[in-house]
């Protein structure tokens, strides 16, 4: 059966050892041996695994290749993955150079990162021409470093310009100093945000601050290591693609696009933040099950979020809640999620946006689980954190000369942060004309202070570059 | 309609569901679904039916597009079709629209010296002549005729009809001399063909297009003089004398 | 011969084919295979022509185009016990889904497919002798069966503008919504229902819920929210094909039921409800049939029934019926309904011979009734809020789909439920 195929690129060291565990994930999700690409007794792969994987080969003995691309600008990560992953991918998709780009984002976007974009590029159109129909490409990357921010950006801009009506959904690691050493993180990420508010379709954020403390009081973690943050999402991965890769009776499929049509307002609005229930420890999953009201209460639970804020305070623009497993429990769960609806602090001129989705498999590590995507506005506090720790650095031209010398400019630099500024502005007006009161008068302001941003207003970044050569 | 008619589309209907059936499990087969396709369209066009036998192109047309992803040829035939179809139908611009369509797909894959690839030019010649682009057509109709020399030779009966096609055109641009060398060159060639190989209509058509020429540059003699030899070829297939006078006002245009 | 031709379109659309397929071929006797069951007369089946082309002696196949831009339901009703009936130069199925977008399902995809759909609906038109008209199954708030639907309706009209075409077209509900652009998509397709379909039976998952949930002893899933509806539309049909005293086909429901262009637009109720599996369960006398036909809550959308009045309206009744019966018991159920001042007629009766398989009689009502409009106005208020604030309209213009094209649609409606509260 045809299905709506997704290619997974992923970039840097971050993206790149997520992308591992994803792959791992579904394999096994799809009964696919995770080493040979094989299935056991030749049998088909569970599931429709042709969204996320394709057959090579044919007849028995056949193989499952991932739809997987995978690059990074210096090579341990890349080896990393070859050495473990046995024969599953395909070695032409796996990318890598020698030098790389030394946590700056100027050289993943202007230096080493321009000279690996054409191989690059050319896989991802030898992956397209083996799809019946893309329907989507999933980025994976941290903004942190110089790779995932650098040439992340590079890709997602040239994807949609050759490209452009393939969705593209960013999944990005933000970074927090718990976690990672990268001094000039903020830089890397503010110039990221550019591209992804600009260029992407959607971007789905990880903020590993906010992983941190969940591996930390959730799973019982003393120092939640990389390893930890990225089990958490793979979980959230795993089950936002549970839709596109599974089918059933009473299974809703959702595709890429689908998903985004309902949870993206305005085309300028599109930063996700996700959440996942049950969190109980990997270890004692098989022995604790939570009971659906629980884990709805859960998932919709402040701490919950892998974001560093609290959604509850601030306004859902739109909502999707995919959940899979057990039948049984379908009814109940229906109507508790009907019940939470009504707590939810809403925006009151998007009515209808409480997306549900249900998928029969379940996942391996748990029976039941849940999986939260929001579009909330609380997102702005987040970013708003990221734009401090920037311009504390930025004020003391701190770390600077890396990034100028590279071939970036501070007329550049200082574009890129204002342009973040309107984002996290974008999302504090939709705040305060959401919470408006249900009964309007018919005169009046019309809540027309949302304005489309649109994508040919703005500069691109790469017209920020071009203008200094 | 009549019966015969009635009973090749019954059967050609049949065919295409049984295609249909075998090209939903199996992709492979969209080539033996498009050529039913085809069949069965062309039969909707004698019937009248346009609107039936355009849908069922563009049926076609897609299946193939999504099936192999770069079967030119295959592609290339159908927008020939579907241009045919709008020729036929009246509907000009849509015509020249997917001659140039079906072009552009044979060129960029390498199709271009073909004599398929110069049928399409010389076809949509003719339609720009009819949409008054005579510069394009005059290029199509070189274009075509170099293609066709490079295959045949000179003496092609194709090449005539190129000729004879330029000629025309010529004619309705007002450049009388230019006209006159081109019917000259398909007269050559159409009379050097013995009996078997030549189409009287074709010669008899030629004599009528250079009459026209004739009396447009004044030398009215041989004007008479080619219309009598038009008669006479007429006359000996089949006994039809045409009215000279409307003759020569005809320019006739020959499908290749 | 009267036949009519099902098209099923979109997810919704080919999940109500499953139930409404099934529950017809045992109305006729037949097998999941399209072949006769051991010991049913066929003979005396003589009106199977309407839903069913005979193949060879036999063999059966429904009348019916199936159409989806998912694979999912189409492949499992391929999968499942009726692999074997649909014909499969019948089903035209195409991958990249409208994700839920109306304009995706009207322009990007529709165009590709339409004229593989139109020609299939030709073939199988050229197989009848003489076509009475299309049923559509479609839901409104989604993408395939919205978007594509509108493009088919308008091209089903373009091509066949004598016959009679009736939608059974589900309605986001009220509270329970499916997707966060379901009033946009709702909007644009009732347009098109209004400008190409003869007669538009509006049906509302939350309605359905609720009756489903009151009768049956469980909670109840979406192949019992379907079975409702198949049961609605085969009884529509069935005077075609059991004719009885009283004989109704779809023309007669039109012109009985439509008193101004445009106000074409139905609600359904139908009696006594059971769930797949209990209809035999209960005998139930005719005054109670007809009751509960006509009680408000047994109808299958959310309209005002306290500010509005019945324009119109149909009754069938199915099987172990006297006409006599029904006209006593009718005229009385008439005296307790409100139509409008200037509708001096009763309700429409017909009878047929047989009822669905399992129940010894049962009852339909068809009925047009101005609280309709309360559909239309829930669907235009939450339309309004997201327009105003250009929520989601981006992926509706990248599609090809104006504001414009949107702003008109939402006035047509508009004008549509003042012409029906007007009429009151």
């Amino acid at each position: 059966m045809k299905v709506n195929n997704v290619i997974v690129v992923s970039i840097g060291q971050a993206g790149n050892q997520i992308a591992a565990s994803f792959w791992k994930t579904i394999c096994q999700e799809h009964g696919i041996d995770p080493l040979t690409g094989q299935t056991a007794q030749a049998q088909e792969p569970r599931g429709n695994w042709s969204a996320f994987f394709t057959r090579l080969g044919d007849g028995s003995g056949g193989s499952f290749v991932p739809r997987a691309v995978m690059v990074d600008l210096e090579p341990s990560v890349i080896e990393g993955v070859k050495d473990t992953s046995g024969s599953l991918f395909n070695p032409a998709n796996l990318i890598s150079r020698t030098e790389g780009a030394g946590g700056n984002f100027a050289v993943g976007y202007l230096g080493a990162g321009r000279e690996v974009l054409p191989e690059v590029m050319s896989r991802l159109d030898n992956e397209i021409d083996k799809c019946d129909n893309v329907g989507g490409i999933i980025v994976l990357h941290a903004t942190g470093g110089g790779t995932g921010s650098g040439f992340g950006s590079l890709l997602i801009e040239s994807l949609k310009e050759k490209h452009a009506e393939i969705p593209v959904l960013a999944c990005a690691v933000l970074p927090s100093p718990q976690v990672s050493s990268v001094v000039t993180e903020p830089y890397n990420t503010v110039f990221s945000l550019h591209t992804l508010r600009r260029s992407a379709d959607a971007c789905l954020i990880f903020d590993n601050e906010a992983l941190f403390e969940l591996a930390h009081r959730k799973w019982n973690i003393e120092s939640p290591t990389v390893d930890d943050l990225n089990l958490l999402i793979t979980e959230a991965l795993a089950g936002l693609t549970a839709s596109m890769r599974f089918s059933g009776f009473l299974t809703v499929e959702i595709s890429l696009r689908e998903l985004l049509t309902n949870l993206v307002p305005q085309p300028s609005l599109h930063f996700l933040m996700c959440s996942f229930a049950p969190l109980t420890p990997p270890d004692r999953s098989k022995f604790e099950e939570l009971g659906i009201e629980e884990m709805i209460k859960s998932l919709f639970d402040n701490g919950s979020v892998f974001a560093a804020c609290n959604p509850m305070e601030g306004r859902f623009l739109s909502t999707a809640v995919l959940y899979r497993g057990i039948m049984d429990d379908k009814p109940q769960a229906d109507s508790a999620l009907a019940a939470m609806r009504e707590q939810l602090p809403l925006t009151y001129w998007i009515p209808t946006a409480f997306k549900i989705g249900y998928v029969e498999q379940s996942g391996i590590s748990h029976r039941k689980s849940m999986v939260l995507l929001a579009n909330n506005t609380e997102i702005a506090r987040v970013l708003d954190r990221i734009c401090a720790n920037f311009d504390k650095l930025w004020q003391r031209k701190a770390f600077a000369n890396w990034y100028l010398n590279e071939g970036m400019s501070e007329e550049q630099i200082n574009a890129l942060r204002a342009s973040a500024q309107e984002l996290i502005q974008s999302y504090q007006v939709a705040e305060e004309s959401g919470a408006k009161a249900k009964v309007q008068d018919s005169s009046g302001d019309s809540p027309r202070t949302i304005t489309d941003d649109g994508r040919t207003s703005s500069m691109s970044l790469r017209d920020l570059v071009d203008r200094r050569r | 309609m009549d019966a015969t008619l009635e009973r090749q589309i019954a059967t050609a209907s049949r065919s295409v569901e049984e295609a249909r059936r075998l090209a939903y499990h199996d992709p492979s087969r969209i080539g033996g679904l498009v050529e039913q396709i085809s069949v069965l369209a062309d039969l909707r066009q004698k019937e009248g039916d346009f609107r039936k036998a355009e849908s069922l192109y563009r049926e076609a047309l897609f299946r193939a597009q999504e099936s192999r992803k770069n079967d030119a040829d295959l592609l290339t035939g159908i927008y020939s079709l579907l241009a045919h179809l709008y020729d036929r139908w009246g509907r000009m611009d849509q015509a020249a629209e997917f001659y140039e369509k079906a072009l552009h797909i044979s060129e960029d894959s390498g199709l271009g010296e073909t004599e398929k690839v110069a049928t399409i030019k010389n076809n949509l010649a003719m339609i720009f002549k009819q949409l008054r682009e005579h510069d394009k057509a005059e290029r199509y109709y070189l274009e075509a005729l170099e293609t066709f020399q490079k295959l045949d030779g000179e003496q092609s009966a194709r090449v005539a009809s190129v000729y004879n096609n330029l000629g025309v055109l010529y004619y309705a641009k007002l450049d009388v001399d230019r006209a006159q060398d081109m019917h000259e060159r398909a007269l050559t060639i159409r009379q050097s063909f013995n009996e078997g190989q030549m189409d009287p209509a074709d010669l008899s058509q030629t004599f009528i297009n250079l009459a026209a020429v004739y009396k447009a540059s004044g030398d009215f003699q041989k004007a008479e003089a080619s219309i009598d030899r038009a008669k006479r070829l007429r006359a000996s297939v089949n006994g039809f004398h045409p009215n000279p006078r409307r003759s020569a006002s005809l320019l006739v245009d020959k499908n290749v | 011969m009267r036949e009519i031709l099902s098209i099923h379109v979109g997810q919704c659309g080919n999940q109500i084919a499953d139930r409404f397929w099934r529950l017809v071929l045992r109305e006729h006797g037949l097998t999941e295979s399209g072949t006769p069951k051991a010991g049913a007369n066929i003979a005396a089946n003589a009106n199977m022509e309407v839903f069913f082309h005979k193949v060879r002696e036999g063999k059966y196949i429904p009348r019916a185009v199936l159409v989806d831009l998912e694979p999912g339901v189409i492949a499992r009703i391929e999968g499942g016990d009726m692999a074997q009936l649909f014909d499969e130069s019948s089903i035209v199925r195409k991958i990249p889904g409208a994700a839920n977008n109306w304009a995706r399902g009207y322009n990007v995809e529709g165009e590709r497919i339409i004229d593989q759909i139109m020609n299939v609906i030709d073939a199988a038109v050229e197989k009848t002798k003489s076509l009475q008209g299309f049923l559509l199954t479609h839901s409104i708030g989604g993408g395939s069966g919205s978007g594509l639907g509108s493009l088919i309706l308008e091209r089903l009209r373009q091509a066949y503008p004598k016959k009679k075409i009736f939608t059974f077209s589900v309605a986001p509900s009220p509270v329970i919504s499916d997707s966060a652009v379901e009033p946009y998509n709702a909007i644009l397709t009732l347009q098109r229902i209004l400008d190409n379909a003869d007669a538009a039976v509006l049906l509302d998952n939350e309605a359905l819920f609720r009756i489903a949930k009151a009768k049956l002893n469980r909670s109840p899933n979406y192949m019992d929210l379907n079975h409702i509806i198949a049961l609605i539309m085969s009884s529509v049909t069935a005077s075609l094909r059991f004719p009885g005293k009283l004989n109704t086909d779809l023309g007669e429901f039109v012109t009985n039921l439509v008193p101004f262009p445009g106000n074409h637009f139905l609600t359904a109720s139908f009696a006594p409800m059971r769930g797949p599996g209990q209809e035999g369960q209960v005998r139930i006398n005719f005054p109670d049939v007809a009751r509960e036909t006509f009680s408000q809550d047994n109808f299958t959308a959310a309209i005002d029934w306290q500010n509005g009045v019945y324009l119109s309206a149909c009754a069938l009744f199915r099987g172990d019926v006297k006409a006599k019966e029904v006209e006593e018991n009718m005229a009385a159920i008439r005296k307790t309904l409100n139509f409008a001042s200037y509708v001096p007629t009763g309700v429409k009766l017909g009878v047929a011979d047989t009822a669905p398989e399992g129940f010894a009689s049962s009852g339909l009502a068809l009925v047009n009734h101005t609280g309709i409009a309360a559909v239309f106005e829930r669907l235009i208020v939450n339309f309004d809020i997201m327009f105003d604030n250009h929520a989601y309209t981006h992926w509706y213009e990248n599609a090809g789909v104006s504001r414009d094209m949107m702003a008109t649609a939402r006035n047509t409606i508009a004008n549509l439920a003042k012409s029906y509260r007007d009429a009151s």
